[in-house]
């Protein structure tokens, strides 16, 4: 919101030299955001206006002039200047004399065009910023060479603009009559409402006014003005508007724009010609439609908030007019109106139906129905003032609003409390009177209660608790006088997040033991990714809105996103491998969708890796190595496996006798459909689960101080005897002497039977209580042997 | 026998300095440290000496030949080196060439600040907590006292999820902010409570450089008997001085928030211009940094606390934020995603 210096003036006593700069960051500090503050006047410095004495060509350009320009010093200025606009001696218009800088950000220089000096240029109003779009220049005939620009364009003023983010919960702060109030109140100055006093007659001409939704519509105040004369309006009234960031449009619309920047209250007139039989106030009609004034038709729902005639819908209530019913060049009688409206179906009318006003802007935040009265005074007396001829009819005032007083008790220690600063009573009862809250009854130091009045327009809906008025003596008192004390720490230690701790020490394995980096993926996919993973959309939650058809369902599972990130690594690093820590979310008949910790890993190999397979399940297992998990893991095979994965290189990760997760290598045809050259594998585990199994306690293992003996066995068997089966095998037969179990060759090729594998094992035997013998030895393999043949190995070497 | 052992240990020294290979130097330990090398010879004289005498001859004995032995192995390592080196030549490497490595990942930044953020809090006496990225509408609104019109709750801002809403707690939806642990924490907890609450955040807002549909926050909640603004400023202060490893100041404005109230917002002084103005605190000397406030006492109803016998406040600022400022990070999008160009630069 754009807010006028010198209107607020007109309600503030503020003095002449005032440091606009502190007040803008005064008013930060204390009431709302300032985002600029700017000194018109400065805008334009280095630019004056110029009298063209003379005109040549460019000798060097067809295009280019060359002119001398009396700027109202001895000597005139030689500029170059283009084809843009005409130019002929005696002109008078606005001229930048290099060096200087324009508000669009055009920085002049003195410099040589093609050879020819020119110490400046002559300004288009687009080039000033005065217009946007076009090519024009603004004359100034009567203005003497040498003028500012500011001064000739009478800018005196300075425009403070807040950011409207920080003005939502207050709505007495949309006007210039607030916002000079506030000021009062934070500087110590004074402040008064000139008292609008225009005659207006008790009775006689006034308009029928029905407002059949007084929820919606707690006061409506209308009146009938006849006579006036639709012209542009006078420059004072234009200036402020144009300060304010409106558009000028005509004398009757732009005085109902004064009056919402003064007083924050949108005000709407109406050609009376196009009321038939008086205003009605109601929800609209199923499939009742309205033109508005930007010419486009809305379709309105039954809730909606309407101002009607007897036949017809001539305005969206707080939201926009109708086309046909406002303000036309031949209008000669109008009915103006100046209402309160619901704030919520303002808000929720112009959300539907797609438009943002600046009277919804200001509906919307509850606005204080008694300020209805003022404004429609306020706007009766500027009208008047402009078409002295014109007749005002009677006020009809359809009011229906809550009149009480609001007051709040307070208890000086507790506020105290929560701002954490003695702040005497009588100090509190200074400020809170300085805001226009009257404190009822005497405040003096030892007060421990009492009770605060609050103003109509605070009481809509900003202040209606003790945090309210907390919040009033401490914003006023100064936040930055508030100190900063470190609460004092209990001597407890903090619960401890266990899994929060673990996930950073999973980062760190993942990342700086197995080289993998860390991926934040999103929380959504498609539905075309679920058909390529296979993945079942019943168990999918979708959402009711979402952004693009990329992003309509929540994954359950991580790998998808963290295989599309692992392409886009792909292209910039050989064989890249990624891992994510994060959610997902599966639909199980709850409420509630269950949401898991989860930790997925992938990695990309090229096209000839044979088993892709063998690299991730190692990585799986080191990290479960290095994270510290104790209990039975075995790998099982999916019987059923989803069909993303590799049917023969896949399995599920068993844990304790549960599920917790699957290792794989990506089939091959969703590699090829997400675009990899190579091959991919990758695994994902409930976080949780491991994260809980982490073992918390380790004792040392003491290593036998009796030697060890190894032997090997070197075997030709079926290929799917998986090494599972012979691990067990072999553990079986050696009993508790067995310390380790190696498989350090494997082959399967053309030097055997296709179905054939080629496997060796070095085996190592070491007990605790004696030297192993080589009776021992010799037992202990037979044993093996034996146990082997049952799988239907052939033995070499035997 | 002193003159002798003289005279062979000038000879011995002339001998080591003369050698000029390991060969020549072999010949010397055969002709005086072998079996029957001079200086073990002489050894066996002594013997022969007054018995008066043979203490003293048998240290300077002793000591000429520990320094001779000292010489003649000082001498061999030279040269022993020297004939490797003249071998070692073969193996010469290009010293500037860039060294093997192995491939060590990256932990993402936003992790690395987190943990940083969970470090300093822990240490200030705040538990770290966990809630659901799937909400209610109950603890996401209503459960903050943000009513049902409010702007925030538009699906324009929220996402919704397609599932028929309950009865109590109202639709699901995607939480727009870390704020309904608050609650679910206040409930399951009750007061006192210390707590932050980092993680990952949701709005339905097209995306941008600054903005995404996805992003991390970090919610803080101190309830206590006598906990007031005065707590929250130091509180600031003090992690974030120990989170910029420099003197950090925070001012407040007055703000506005429903589950807050008072509501403020938080800046803290531009630590790059020393609060002189510079572009990233856009001239004004401070950083926008949160939102915070005394919590509303419908909040604490909520959270089956008794306003009247607890207050305190609570916060949420940007992780994502946070991250960005801290590295300079100009597009907000870099953050998901694989490209390893950004990611391995952490």
């Amino acid at each position: 919101m754009f807010v006028s210096l010198n209107w607020l003036r007109d309600f503030v006593d503020l003095p002449k030299d005032l440091d606009t700069e502190e007040l803008g960051k005064l008013l930060t500090v204390r009431s709302a955001e300032v985002e600029t503050v700017v000194d018109q006047g400065k805008a334009y410095d280095g630019v004056v206006i110029g009298e063209i004495l003379e005109i040549e060509k460019h000798p060097d350009a067809d295009k280019l002039n060359v002119a001398q320009v009396d700027i109202g010093k001895k000597k005139p200025l030689q500029l170059v200047f283009g084809d843009m606009a005409k130019q002929k001696v005696g002109n008078r218009l606005p001229v930048a004399v290099a060096p200087c800088k324009l508000p669009t950000g055009l920085e002049i220089e003195p410099k040589k065009l093609r050879g020819v000096k020119t110490g400046g240029m002559l300004c288009l109003d687009q080039e000033l910023g005065l217009k946007e779009d076009g090519v024009s220049i603004t004359y100034f005939p009567d203005v003497k060479p040498g003028t500012p620009l500011a001064k000739a364009m009478d800018l005196d003023d300075t425009i403070i603009e807040f950011d409207n983010k920080t003005l939502t919960h207050r709505p007495d702060l949309w006007g210039h009559i607030g916002i000079a109030r506030e000021i009062a109140a934070i500087t110590g100055s004074d402040f008064k409402i000139p008292p609008a006093k225009p005659k207006v007659p008790k009775t006689g001409d006034e308009p029928n006014i029905q407002v059949n939704n007084p929820e919606l519509c707690p006061r409506y105040m209308g009146v009938i003005i006849r006579g006036i004369k639709v012209e542009e309006s006078p420059d004072w009234l234009k200036k402020r508007l144009l300060a304010t960031d409106h558009s000028v449009i005509s004398n009757i619309v732009d005085v109902t724009n004064y009056v919402l920047e003064e007083v924050g209250q949108p005000m709407h007139a109406f050609d009376l010609r196009m009321i038939e039989g008086g205003i009605i106030v109601r929800t609209a009609n199923k499939n009742e439609k309205i033109t508005t004034l930007d010419g486009e038709e809305k379709a309105l729902e039954e809730n909606m908030l309407l101002i009607a005639d007897k036949k017809k819908a001539i305005a969206v209530a707080g939201v926009m007019g109708g086309e046909y019913s406002g303000i036309q060049d031949d209008t000669v009688d109008i009915l103006l109106e100046s209402a309160n409206f619901d704030a919520i179906s303002v808000r929720r009318t112009s959300t539907k139906i797609g438009l943002r006003t600046d009277s919804v802007q200001r509906f919307e935040k509850s606005l204080d129905p008694n300020q209805c009265e003022h404004a429609l005074l306020r706007a009766i007396e500027l009208i008047l003032e402009i078409c002295p001829g014109a007749k005002v009819g009677a006020i009809v005032d359809a009011a229906c609003f809550d009149e009480s007083e609001l007051l709040i008790p307070v208890n000086v220690q507790r506020i105290q409390r929560k701002i954490g600063l003695d702040i005497p009573a009588p100090e509190m009862a200074n400020y809170l009177n300085r805001l226009n809250f009257e404190v009822q009854g005497k405040v003096e130091e030892s007060t421990q209660d009492f009770t605060v009045k609050i103003p109509s327009f605070r009481a809509t809906k900003d202040v209606d608790i003790e945090d309210d008025i907390v919040e009033e003596v401490a914003r006023m008192y100064g936040y930055e006088n508030i100190p900063a004390v470190v609460p004092e720490l209990p001597a407890k230690a903090p619960a401890y997040n266990a899994e929060r701790r673990h996930k950073h020490d999973a980062r760190e394995i993942f990342a700086h033991a197995l080289g993998y980096t860390e991926s934040y993926n999103y929380s959504f996919y498609s539905l075309k990714t679920m058909a390529l993973y296979g993945l079942d959309e019943d168990t999918h939650i979708k959402l009711a809105n979402y952004l693009s058809e990329d992003q309509s369902h929540l994954r359950t599972t991580l790998t998808p996103n963290l295989v599309r990130s692992l392409r886009e690594a792909v292209k910039h690093e050989q064989n890249p491998a990624l891992f994510e820590l994060g959610r997902t979310y599966t639909e199980f008949g709850e409420f509630m969708p269950k949401e898991e910790k989860r930790i997925g890993a992938a990695r990309e190999f090229s096209k000839k890796e044979k088993n892709p397979f063998a690299h991730i399940k190692g990585d799986l297992e080191q990290f479960l190595d290095q994270f510290g998990i104790t209990g039975t893991l075995e790998f099982k095979c999916d019987e059923n496996p989803p069909s993303a994965v590799h049917p023969y290189q896949n399995a599920k990760v068993i844990f304790r006798g549960k599920a917790i997760g699957n290792v794989f290598t990506l089939h091959p045809y969703v590699a090829e459909q997400e675009d990899f050259d190579g091959k991919v594998a990758a695994f994902e585990l409930d976080f949780a689960t491991i994260s809980e199994a982490r073992k918390t306690e380790q004792t040392y293992q003491a290593e036998s101080k009796f030697p060890k003996v190894e032997f090997d066995i070197s075997m030709l068997l079926d290929k799917k005897v998986s090494a599972a089966e012979i691990e067990k095998v072999i553990k079986k037969s050696l009993g508790k002497e067995l310390r380790k179990v190696e498989l350090f060759d494997s082959y399967e090729g053309d030097k055997i039977e296709k179905d054939k594998k080629s496997l060796a094992y070095r085996l190592t035997l070491q007990s605790f209580d004696r030297t192993l013998t080589s009776e021992d030895l010799e037992k202990s393999q037979k044993a093996t042997w034996a146990a082997l043949e049952k799988l239907g190995a052939t033995i070499r070497g035997k | 026998m002193k003159d002798k052992l003289d005279q062979i240990k000038k000879e011995v020294l002339a001998a080591i300095k003369a050698a000029k290979s390991l060969s020549d130097l072999q010949e010397v330990q055969n002709k005086f440290f072998g079996k029957k090398g001079t200086l073990t010879l002489i050894s066996k004289e002594l013997g022969k000496a007054k018995p008066e005498d043979r203490p003293k001859l048998g240290q300077l004995l002793n000591t000429t030949k520990n320094e001779l032995t000292l010489l003649f192995e000082k001498k061999q390592t030279v040269l022993k080196q020297t004939e490797m080196n003249a071998a070692l030549e073969d193996e010469w490497v290009d010293i500037t060439a860039p060294g093997l490595k192995k491939r060590i990942g990256h932990i993402h930044p936003l992790s690395q600040v987190q943990r940083e953020v969970e470090e300093i809090f822990s240490s200030m006496g705040f538990a770290i907590k966990d809630g659901p990225e799937v909400e209610s509408e109950y603890f996401s609104f209503e459960g903050l006292n943000i009513p049902e019109h409010h702007p925030a709750r538009d699906m324009q801002d929220t996402y919704y999820i397609d599932k028929t809403a309950d009865k109590d707690y109202g639709h699901l939806v995607l939480r727009p902010h870390t704020s309904p642990v608050q609650v679910r924490t206040m409930q399951e907890e009750g007061a006192p409570l210390r707590i932050i609450v980092p993680g990952r955040v949701f709005r339905y807002e097209a995306t941008d450089a600054s903005h995404d549909t996805t992003f991390y926050q970090v919610e803080g909640l101190l309830v206590d008997k006598e906990i007031s603004l005065s707590h929250l400023k130091g509180t600031m202060e003090e992690f974030l001085t120990r989170l910029f490893n420099e003197k950090c100041t925070v001012r407040f404005r007055p703000g506005y928030f429903p589950f807050v109230e008072p509501g403020l917002e938080l800046d803290f002084g531009c630590l790059i211009c020393d609060q002189k103005g510079c572009k990233a605190c856009k001239n004004t000397g401070w950083i926008e940094f949160m939102g915070a406030g005394m919590v509303h006492p419908n909040v604490l109803r909520a959270g089956g606390i008794d306003p009247e016998e607890y207050q305190g406040w609570a916060f949420g600022f940007g992780l994502t934020r946070l991250v960005m400022m801290r590295y300079r990070i100009p597009d907000i999008r870099l953050l998901f995603g694989g490209d390893v160009r950004f990611l391995n630069q952490f």
